[in-house]
């Protein structure tokens, strides 16, 4: 099992009021499995990414990465983590845009400590393998919604990352765009690659090894495809 | 890890100034800029005002080094000794003797219709020089304001400083230490002590030094007989000295070790001007420095603005990268090394303006002051100095908004909350 989450609880406050989010979430990821996590808006699915992928901290319960609790840690040993161990997918690409493809897919490898060089070479290989090798130098302005979004890909997984997450990756791209991005998840997936990834959109459920649908901060589904 | 944090933020500042707007850059570059300016040209103008009359004071009377009576002494004991003494050292060029007396002038007094009434009369200072001897020397006569220089043998002339004459000032108090309407070929009375003895006014020497605005000169020959002076006793001795084979420190301690520092005040220039003009220097130094240091708090504020508005526009953006696992150093150094670059650049325009232009067009175009010909006075050290504190300030400026926007917790600043 490469992630566990146990009895996961998010309370946000807003003002005096406490907006519960999650309330008692059990989730477990096998290692090379692709997860999806499904569910109305407000449910609670970003909520219960952002508690997996290390960016937010549980009010209660404990995520387990590798058997190793890491929800309680501090925020830079975190980081520290989520540099080499995870990939991050946001829905709006969210690329830099003074940089350009390759400068976006190489910012990672050169925080690794990696050579410029080699940095370079290996985020060129991987926008490559996403299919816009040809717009490495374009800037995020030069680029269309479907070609930022695999820039984002390659840069969520030019690390190598143990673990792949992705916040509705396909929602702003049309139909044509979001079955490229999804099959190349999809691609990724079957080279080995764990992910776990939000949708809600219904032609991309099948995508996945296995379903959750959240409700109200619940899990009400956990079924295999 | 610092290494990597470095060369990241290194690239990721690179890569934001060279894909951002490039008037932001040209604004606060200018702002870098003028701050330089105004921290090197207000106490530069300020200090050049003092060292522009103290030059004068140098090339123009002092010299070098002054050699003064002790305050116990009516004159320089062993006066011929030591001047040929300080003429045998290597590096003294030239010398000039003087001697000075204290007095009275009355004039006007040929003109009185009324016996009674008060003689127009002030006190005075007057030196006997060699006219040939101090001009060589000194190059006085350039100061000249009317009539002629003295020449040997003008016993019964004097030439009257412009600052005695009270039509030369506007200031109400003149009265007390002026007297009126003295021209050229007028009459003068000087008495010093019981002897009284009436001169024609030659010329009047003027200018921005004091030292000849408020002197009388009369010859040596008639200062001698006047003060019943005999055998050479001079009140000063003016020195020049060639800078490349000596210094005025080098020839105050030549003659004090030859012993005449116990038969006279041996000074260099700085010293014979006093404390006063020490003093003035140093609080004009320090009102320099202090509407200098308001224009660094503008230019802290203006960088700081522009950084803070930089990262709080990209706040979702520095969110996004801490998400991915861009540590908080790196991006803060990012911002730091933007601040950097404007400092350099900035203030190397500044350094480029102050002493390809400014410097030399002040030096060549003094500014005319009242009692100074004021110059811009920059050093390389106190440059230096401004350099290091803009530099710092524009660090502190660029860091404190950066460390701001960094310190968020990651997901609001990517939510936007």
């Amino acid at each position: 099992m490469i992630i566990q989450a146990k009895n996961v609880v998010r309370t946000y406050h807003n003002g005096e009021i406490d907006v519960p989010v999650l309330k008692g979430v059990d989730i477990n990821v096998e290692k090379g499995e692709f997860l999806m996590l499904t569910g109305k808006s407000g449910a609670g699915k970003s909520t219960l990414l952002y508690q997996l992928a290390l960016l937010d901290t549980p009010n209660e319960g404990s995520i387990l990465i590798e058997g190793e609790e890491w929800g309680k840690k501090s925020q830079e040993e975190k980081l520290k983590f989520r540099l080499s161990e995870f990939g991050y997918v946001f829905q709006d690409y969210a690329l830099l845009p003074e940089l350009t493809a390759v400068e976006n897919v190489a910012l990672p490898l050169l925080m690794a400590g990696i050579d410029k060089t080699e940095a370079y070479k290996r985020s060129l290989e991987v926008l490559d393998k996403v299919g816009i090798g040809d717009k490495g130098n374009n800037l995020e302005s030069q680029l269309s919604g479907g070609e930022k979004q695999r820039v984002g890909v390659a840069r969520a997984i030019v690390n190598e990352p143990k673990i792949l997450f992705a916040d509705e990756p396909t929602a702003n791209l049309d139909s044509e765009n979001s079955k490229i991005v999804m099959d190349l998840f999809k691609e990724l997936n079957d080279s080995g690659q764990t992910i776990v990834l939000i949708s809600h959109e219904p032609e991309f459920y099948g995508y996945g090894d296995r379903r959750i649908i959240l409700e109200d901060g619940k899990i009400i589904s956990n079924k295999p495809k | 890890m610092i290494k990597n944090a470095l060369s990241t933020s290194w690239f990721l500042a690179n890569r934001q100034l060279r894909r951002t707007s490039k008037w932001s850059h040209v604004l606060i570059i200018s702002v870098m800029m003028l701050t330089f300016l105004n921290l090197v040209f207000v106490s530069g103008v300020l200090v050049g005002l003092i060292e522009g009359a103290t030059k004068l004071v140098r090339e123009y009377y002092s010299g070098d080094v002054l050699v003064k009576n002790l305050v116990t002494e009516e004159y320089i004991l062993d006066s011929d000794q030591l001047q040929q003494s300080a003429l045998s050292i290597p590096g003294v060029e030239a010398l000039t003797s003087r001697y000075i007396g204290d007095g009275i002038i009355q004039a006007g007094y040929r003109d009185r219709t009324n016996p009674y009434e008060p003689i127009d009369s002030t006190g005075m200072r007057f030196a006997g020089i060699d006219p040939e001897i101090e001009d060589e020397v000194m190059d006085i006569s350039r100061f000249m304001m009317e009539g002629e220089y003295l020449e040997d043998g003008d016993d019964r002339f004097v030439l009257m400083g412009s600052n005695l004459i009270r039509e030369n000032l506007s200031i109400p108090e003149a009265e007390r230490y002026t007297v009126s309407g003295v021209g050229v070929g007028d009459k003068i009375r000087i008495l010093v002590g019981d002897v009284s003895r009436e001169y024609t006014v030659k010329g009047i020497i003027g200018g921005k030094i004091e030292a000849l605005s408020l002197k009388v000169f009369m010859t040596k020959d008639e200062a001698e007989d006047i003060l019943n002076r005999r055998q050479k006793e001079v009140n000063e001795i003016a020195i020049n000295i060639d800078y490349s084979k000596t210094t005025p420190d080098e020839v105050v301690a030549t003659l004090s070790s030859m012993g005449f520092d116990e038969k006279a005040q041996i000074l260099d220039w700085e010293d014979s001007l006093g404390t006063f003009f020490e003093d003035i220097t140093s609080t004009f130094s320090l009102l320099g420095n202090m509407i200098g240091s308001i224009a660094l708090i503008v230019a802290a504020i203006t960088t700081f603005i522009v950084i803070f508005i930089n990262a709080i526009t990209r706040r979702r953006y520095i969110g996004i990268m801490k998400g991915i696992g861009i540590n908080k150093l790196t991006i803060e150094m990012a911002y730091v090394w933007q601040s950097m670059i404007y400092a350099v650049i900035g203030s190397s325009i500044g350094v480029a303006i102050t002493f390809g232009f400014l410097k030399p067009y002040f030096d060549r175009n003094p500014i005319d002051f009242p009692f100074s010909d004021g110059i811009l006075a920059v050093s390389v050290e106190g440059t230096v100095v401004r350099l290091l504190l803009l530099f710092i300030t524009t660090i502190i400026a660029g860091y404190v908004p950066a460390r701001m926007i960094t310190k968020e917790n990651t997901l609001n600043a990517i939510l936007g909350r």
